[in-house]
């Protein structure tokens, strides 16, 4: 009767307490991209650069958007330009790696699954993004995920997006250039 | 908490009038509202046709004053602010894109170029030309067709003007890249003044002579930067000629020669309306950020070197002062004026350096006062030191 299996759902936690810290300058850039979206995208995508800071936190400093295409349970992405504007990114800023993607837009849906999963065969563990462009809850909220594994014993059973906790640095530059935009 | 708020709103309303900040008008009734944003976003939409037969014409060809104002998107300043800032005390340099409207360039979006900036590069060398274009042709295919309309790049603690090789840059690109324009950033006088340091420039074409220009705004330029400076701006050059090291555009002194090779643009602001949503929403959870840095911590240096700079000028003034007494031959009357106005001159920069120095402290003090005397006894002694700044400095 030992049952060596346990049977109950089990979430795992994630191997380091992961949380990630965003400068203004990347949710800035998202908004403008979905100012600026073609006109039959409902949302923008896009790639998250920055780098893993020794402790492990995710400092996500720069971002592009890539083209996309979103059927009902299909997902086509422009992977050629998201390449070439890694690479071009990456001759100004050596430093910066790809650390996960964003989106616009309240909450998560299927077609997010596949994207996070592409992104997962760039980086191990890429952090989501979310901004609410649309301020659904009467408020801009931004949030960053990972994905965990549930599992039933042995099982895999599905992916979670988890949230993680997300801060807003800023250099003390941005600082300035913020509170003066503030102004106008 | 609603009479907070409405105090808040308040303040926000007299503050505004007294920086005449002109707001566009937006109606309460939420429909118009919508409108009202739309139409501000209107500055976003690019019109293919418009643009091109813009460039067709040209106007600018015949005349060399023709683009008078600039309009910078918040992304944009951010991005520039930001690149300038990292690159330290080494000139950064990247490009603008955008578009134009009447007398106005608008500048929509910055990105940065994988070029070393030094005083002695004249051009971008080849690889930023390919990555220029590489960057535009990808963005166009993402649905940005904004062309390139300009280039900025940093001088980091010297002031926003451009220097002879920048000069000799912006006059070709003048000529083969129209329209464009040059805008420089000081990173180190941002952060050390807590407002944003740019400047954007046009140089006029080869022997156009430009009608008189009104005093623009007084800036220091370090002594060894000065010479550069004084070839290439007019009424500097009487300073410069009589050994001194003062960039002050001074009326009522008659200059020897003028050699204006480029002038100044006005730069307003734009930014959309989701922008403001967004500064609303960082200015309300950040205000505490805002409040615990300090602009005395991140530029020791910066400081240090104002005011060795300063010393310097300070004694070439005591020197000419000297020459002045023992010179029979020079025409004393004159000097001495001129000599009073260099002691002016130094008075106000000293005054400047200590007044950013003195804003730094008070505000520390003012903070230590509003916060740490209520709670002594509760909190500990780490409270009474300067709160730890969130912001990377």
């Amino acid at each position: 009767m030992a049952a060596s299996e346990s049977t109950v759902l089990q979430f795992s936690s994630t191997s380091t307490a992961i949380s990630a810290t965003v400068h203004p300058l990347v949710i800035f850039n998202i908004c403008d991209c979905y100012v600026r979206r073609p006109d039959q995208a409902e949302r923008v995508i896009g790639t998250l650069l920055g780098s893993i800071l020794p402790d492990g936190t995710v400092d996500v400093r720069n971002s592009y958007a890539v083209p996309h295409n979103e059927f009902s349970d299909q997902v086509a992405l422009d992977i050629d330009y998201h390449h070439n504007m890694l690479l071009s990114h990456q001759k100004v800023n050596p430093k910066e790696v790809i650390v996960g993607w964003y989106s616009t837009g309240f909450g998560v849906n299927g077609g997010s699954a596949l994207i996070h999963d592409f992104y997962s065969r760039e980086v191990t563990n890429p952090i989501h993004l979310t901004v609410d462009t649309c301020f659904t809850n009467g408020q801009a909220s931004i949030k960053a995920y990972v994905s965990t594994n549930l599992s039933l014993g042995d099982r895999p059973l599905a992916a979670q997006f988890q949230e993680i906790p997300l801060d807003l640095r800023m250099v003390e530059a941005e600082r300035v250039g913020c509170m003066y935009s503030l102004t106008f | 908490m609603e009479a907070l708020a409405s105090q808040a709103a308040i303040a926000q309303k007299t503050w505004e009038l007294e920086n005449n900040i002109v707001m566009t008008t937006v109606t309460a009734d939420s429909s118009s509202k919508l409108l009202a944003d739309q139409s501000s976003d209107s500055i976003f939409y690019f019109d293919d046709a418009a643009q091109t037969k813009f460039l067709q014409d040209k106007p600018w060809v015949n005349d060399p004053h023709y683009f008078k104002r600039v309009k910078i998107s918040a992304l944009a300043l951010l991005k520039m602010v930001v690149h300038a800032r990292s690159g330290g005390t080494i000139e950064v340099m990247g490009l603008m894109q955008g578009k134009t409207d009447g007398d106005s360039i608008i500048v929509m979006d910055a990105f940065a170029l994988p070029v070393e900036g030094t005083e002695t590069r004249v051009n971008a060398q080849a690889d930023a030309y390919e990555y220029m274009v590489d960057y535009s042709t990808i963005n166009k295919q993402a649905g940005r067709p904004e062309n390139v309309v300009g280039w900025y790049h940093s001088h980091p603690g010297y002031g926003c003007w451009l220097s002879g090789i920048d000069v000799s840059t912006q006059m070709l690109n003048q000529q083969y890249q129209e329209p464009f324009l040059a805008v420089v950033i000081d990173p180190t006088r941002t952060v050390s003044a807590g407002k944003v340091e740019i400047g954007a420039f046009r140089t006029y074409p080869e022997g156009y002579k430009p009608p008189d220009e009104p005093v623009s705004e007084y800036q220091t330029i370090p002594l060894n930067k000065i010479e550069d400076f004084g070839v290439h701006c007019k009424q500097v050059l009487i300073f410069f000629h009589l050994g001194f090291g003062y960039s002050c555009f001074a009326p009522g002194l008659t200059p020897f020669y003028v050699i204006m090779q480029y002038y100044a643009l006005d730069i307003t602001y734009f930014k959309s309306s989701l922008d403001c949503h967004l500064l609303d929403l960082l200015w309300n959870k950040y205000w505490v950020n805002t409040l615990s840095s300090s602009s005395l911590l991140g530029n020791g240096d910066y400081v240090a070197g104002q005011i060795s700079d300063l010393a310097e000028k300070l004694e070439q003034a005591e020197n000419q002062l000297a020459h002045s007494r023992f010179g029979p031959l020079m025409a004393p009357p004159q000097r001495k004026k001129e000599d009073d106005s260099q002691l002016a001159k130094i008075t106000r920069d000293s005054a400047k350096i200590t007044v950013e120095q003195v804003h730094g402290l008070m505000s520390q003090v003012i903070k230590d006062i509003l916060f740490n005397s209520v709670s002594q006894s509760q909190k500990s002694c780490s409270e009474q030191s300067d709160p730890e700044p969130m912001v990377e400095t």
